[in-house]
């Protein structure tokens, strides 16, 4: 989609930064500002802060915090355990998602399409939901313990969870259909030309894969594990929820310091050395996904390849265990929100309780309120997020030359984690977070983590779309403000409703901030859940996951409609 | 009338400078026809109002509209890629300017009633652009352009992004139309055969500057520059008495007591005609032969030729 700008001066769209009046153009400059304004004070400023913070105590500039961090024994753990984790999570996520990839990247079957779209759904459960999903599967008392203690008669606890192998699992439960995605669209996309050429000039089937196929899927396989490294890199409410005393990412101990230990500056410090880690890794994304890009060529249609005995047999099993990963912790949830935690037997109490505000002395509000709270945090970030992306793309296509500035700018987010922000919210709004606008610190804070992402889709739909719809709606007699609502936004309806979707779900689940900013009146849902899951309240838990599970499953079947209507334009 | 003028319209980019001045009469069709980079786009741009000149001004029937507004010239744009709107079928594509211009909505049913039975797309108003093939798609965009009575037509291109065979018909089309509406046209195009064909006068543009404005004849038999010669038609260069010459391959005939003669070096066929590459004593140049007398000729085998004094330049 992405069209490479062309300066040549027959272009039909060249000097289109003179199309606009002289006067229109200043009206647009400063409107356009505003994304740039907006990431400046709510995500720069507050982490320029933070750095001072860590920099500098009432005695001046001192480096005492980065050497606390580095000398305290604890705190190396931290760090061998946030890279080593994430290194192996994104390792193993990418050995299960790999045979995925190949098989829809090469075979065609009845199903496929449903089965694609299913391995979205991991990616829109907030991560405190899928924590409870397997806790009540592969906890201690979990249905699987509980299936072998029958069998053996016995207590059996095969530490599935609250050990180091149950967090890579979990990790690789939310990521592997990135993987698959990734890798499996470059693989579909390597001309066969490239293929049958090799085969012309004598190689074998497993030398054109080393020395053909797999030099070409290479940029996506580096993408894809520098994607979910980040991602598991910054994993918090799974590690927090999953992971116990022995096991904390940066992110958790980000969160312990300020927490915890009332030790922001330390805090602090660690935040700067965690940005400084994940710039590293972006910077990594970035580059194997621009070469990806760049491409070989495209097919336009694609051969899938004629089903054989092995690959039937092989793919049937691997598809089979993939649903059965996706579906087992959501309906599980669902189960256990009908039952008795203790007696196993089908009850409605968990539901009753729930709404008739039984538990309300763990969360301190009513149901209905933390649902509203949830709702109106969720709907005001995807109109702020949306917005900013949109203009920001504007912005953007614009200024082609200056492109890679304001997009590091705007993609900065991505290299801040949740509590890094949130920590420096902390400590830069401090008066106005503990005031009555607390809640727009958390719809701030959620904004600026869906932004990279809102903008990421709206970027190149804008770009490509060609101007001369709008210099066509324009010789028709329509004013440029005009065709602005009648025909941009009608171009860019259905990456606007996705992308809407998705921070939709970005801030219905987000934990990390949250539980840093939020007073009790603003309480969310995931962390009512994640007080229901502390007190160990598994049946109103599993309830309130339920509910939770249902408004994130409408999130998901309208983002799959909106993209199988996407794909039909 | 409907008349159009240019002048001194100055347009300067980093690399280039576009310095024109023409003007087009009333229901007249005119082509602007220069190589890629030669800066057509940017007087259409210009006339259309998407950018504006650095200098100069344009008129249109008298009033001054450089610095107009795109939206409000009453210039219709036909675009290289259409520019149909995807999420508008034919029948509310063509309505669009019509609805810009606040008509009822029983007029646009007339108007486009009346427009796409002379067009003949009356079968696919419910369609969308994706449906639809490259010759209705731009059909639909003349209509669209047409539709709300342009003072002027700009046609950017439109046939680029066809196949040969289609181009040739709807060339003809676009002549035809051009003869029921009486509409002022500017064509905007690098291929030499189409302005040819269509136009009444050609605007011969060759980086930024205009090489020579004229009649189709007069810029085939009269070019005014080096560029304009070799731009049009094909042509060789020979050396005669020691002055270098331009001729044109249908200006040379084959004679058994010709004054010069030459080696056939290549033949090729092309369908009703076959083209020689004759190396000889005044250059290297082509001839052009009717397929029928192919048998003729063999490379390497020797001929003899005239050429025709008085088109000598």
């Amino acid at each position: 989609m992405l069209q490479p700008f062309e300066p040549d001066v027959g272009n039909p769209t060249e000097g289109r930064k003179d199309v606009q009046s002289k006067k229109n153009t200043e009206k647009t400059n400063f409107l356009i500002l505003i994304p740039l304004i907006f990431i400046v004070i709510f995500l720069y400023y507050p982490v320029f802060n933070l750095a001072k913070n860590a920099f500098f105590d009432k005695n001046g500039f001192t480096l005492d915090y980065f050497r606390k961090v580095f000398t305290e024994p604890y705190n190396f753990r931290i760090f061998t355990f946030t890279v080593k984790e994430a290194f192996i999570s994104a390792l193993f996520t990418l050995i299960i998602g790999f045979p995925g990839a190949y098989i829809v990247s090469h075979y065609n079957f009845p199903g496929k399409k449903l089965i694609m779209s299913f391995s979205t759904i991991p990616f829109v459960l907030p991560s405190v939901l899928v924590s409870l999903g397997f806790i009540i599967l592969f906890g201690r008392s979990g249905v699987i313990n509980n299936f072998f203690s029958q069998i053996f008669q016995k207590e059996v606890d095969l530490h599935l969870i609250y050990s180091f192998s149950g967090i890579i699992l979990v990790h690789s439960f939310y990521n592997f259909p990135v993987v698959v995605r990734i890798i499996g669209s470059s693989w579909e996309g390597i001309s066969e030309d490239y293929i049958k050429a090799a085969k012309s000039l004598g190689a074998s089937n497993l030398r054109v894969f080393f020395t053909v196929t797999l030099p070409m899927i290479v940029p996506s396989i580096v993408s894809s594990f520098s994607l979910v490294f980040i991602f598991c890199f910054l994993s918090f409410a799974i590690i927090l929820i999953l992971g116990g005393v022995q096991f904390a990412t940066i992110e958790v101990a980000i969160y312990m310091y300020y927490n915890t230990f009332s030790d922001f500056r330390t805090g602090s410090a660690l935040a700067i050395i965690q940005v400084l880690i994940l710039l590293f890794f972006v910077f990594l994304y970035i580059k194997a996904e621009n070469f990806f890009n760049k491409g070989f060529l495209k097919r336009g249609f694609i051969n899938y390849r004629k089903w054989g005995k092995l690959s039937i047999t092989f793919s049937s099993l691997y598809l089979i265990v993939i649903v059965a990963l996706i579906f087992a912790p959501i309906s599980v949830v669902v189960v256990n929100a009908f039952l008795d935690p203790y007696s196993k037997n089908l009850t409605v109490n968990n539901i009753s309780a729930l709404f008739l505000g039984k538990f309300s002395y763990v969360t301190s509000i009513s149901t209905a309120k933390i649902v509203v709270n949830s709702l109106f945090f969720a709907i005001a970030t995807v109109l702020l997020s949306v917005t900013l992306a949109l203009i920001g793309s504007y912005f953007i296509k614009k200024r082609p030359k200056s492109k890679v500035y304001l997009l590091s700018i705007f993609m900065g987010a991505l290299v801040i984690s949740p509590l890094t922000i949130a920590l420096s919210y902390a400590l830069t709004f401090q008066r106005l977070i503990n005031s009555e606008i607390n809640g727009l610190f958390i719809i701030l804070s959620h904004t600026i983590v869906a932004f990279p992402f809102v903008l990421r889709a709206i970027l190149p739909v804008v770009e490509s779309t060609s101007d001369t719809f709008v210099l066509a709606a324009r010789s028709l007699g329509m004013k440029r403000l005009e065709a602005f609502l009648h025909v941009d936004l009608n171009l860019l309806k259905l990456p606007l409703i996705s992308s809407s979707i998705f921070a939709f779900a970005i801030s219905m689940g987000e934990f990390g901030a949250t539980v840093m900013l939020y007073q009790v009146k603003n309480t969310t849902i995931p962390i009512a859940l994640y007080r229901f899951l502390s007190g160990r309240h598994f049946g109103i838990a599993a309830a309130f996951g339920a509910l939770l599970l249902v408004i994130s499953l409408i999130a998901f079947f309208a983002i799959d409609f909106v993209n199988s209507k996407t794909r039909a334009i | 009338m409907r008349e159009l003028k240019l002048i001194g319209i100055v347009k300067e980019y980093n690399d280039f400078l576009l310095n024109v001045n023409f003007e087009v009469f009333g229901e007249e069709l005119v082509s602007i026809l220069g190589p890629s980079g030669s800066g057509k786009t940017t007087v259409l741009n210009i006339i259309a109002g998407f950018i504006f000149p650095d200098e100069g001004s344009m008129t249109k029937d008298g009033d001054d509209i450089t610095h107009m507004p795109a939206e409000k010239r009453n210039i219709g744009v036909v675009f290289q890629d259409y520019a149909l709107f995807p999420f508008l079928n034919v029948y509310n594509n063509i309505a669009f300017g019509l609805k810009v211009r606040k008509f009822t909505s029983f007029e646009i049913e007339k108007k486009i009633q009346e427009i796409s039975e002379k067009l003949e797309i009356t079968g696919i108003l419910k369609k969308f652009q994706d449906n639809i093939s490259g010759g209705e798609k731009q059909r639909v965009a003349i209509a669209r352009a047409l539709v709300t009575d342009p003072d002027i037509l700009l046609l950017d291109e439109p046939l680029s992004n066809l196949d040969a065979k289609i181009r040739e018909k709807l060339v003809k089309e676009i002549r035809n139309l051009h003869k029921i509406f009486r509409k002022t046209i500017i064509y905007v195009t690098h291929d030499q055969e189409e302005a040819m064909f269509l136009s009444d006068r050609i605007v011969v543009l060759n980086n930024g500057l205009i090489e020579q404005i004229g009649t189709p004849f007069e810029i085939y038999e009269l070019p005014k520059t080096l560029f304009v010669r070799d731009f049009i038609g094909k042509g060789s260069y020979v050396t005669i008495d020691g002055i270098k010459r331009f001729v044109r391959p249908e200006d040379i005939v084959i004679k058994k007591n010709g004054p010069y003669e030459g080696t056939i070096e290549d033949f090729v066929f092309l369908g009703g005609f076959i083209e020689l590459s004759i190396q000889s004593q005044i250059g290297k140049l082509n001839i052009s032969e009717r397929s029928k007398e192919a048998k003729k000729y063999k490379i390497g085998s020797k001929i003899r030729f005239a050429i025709k004094e008085e088109k000598w330049q």
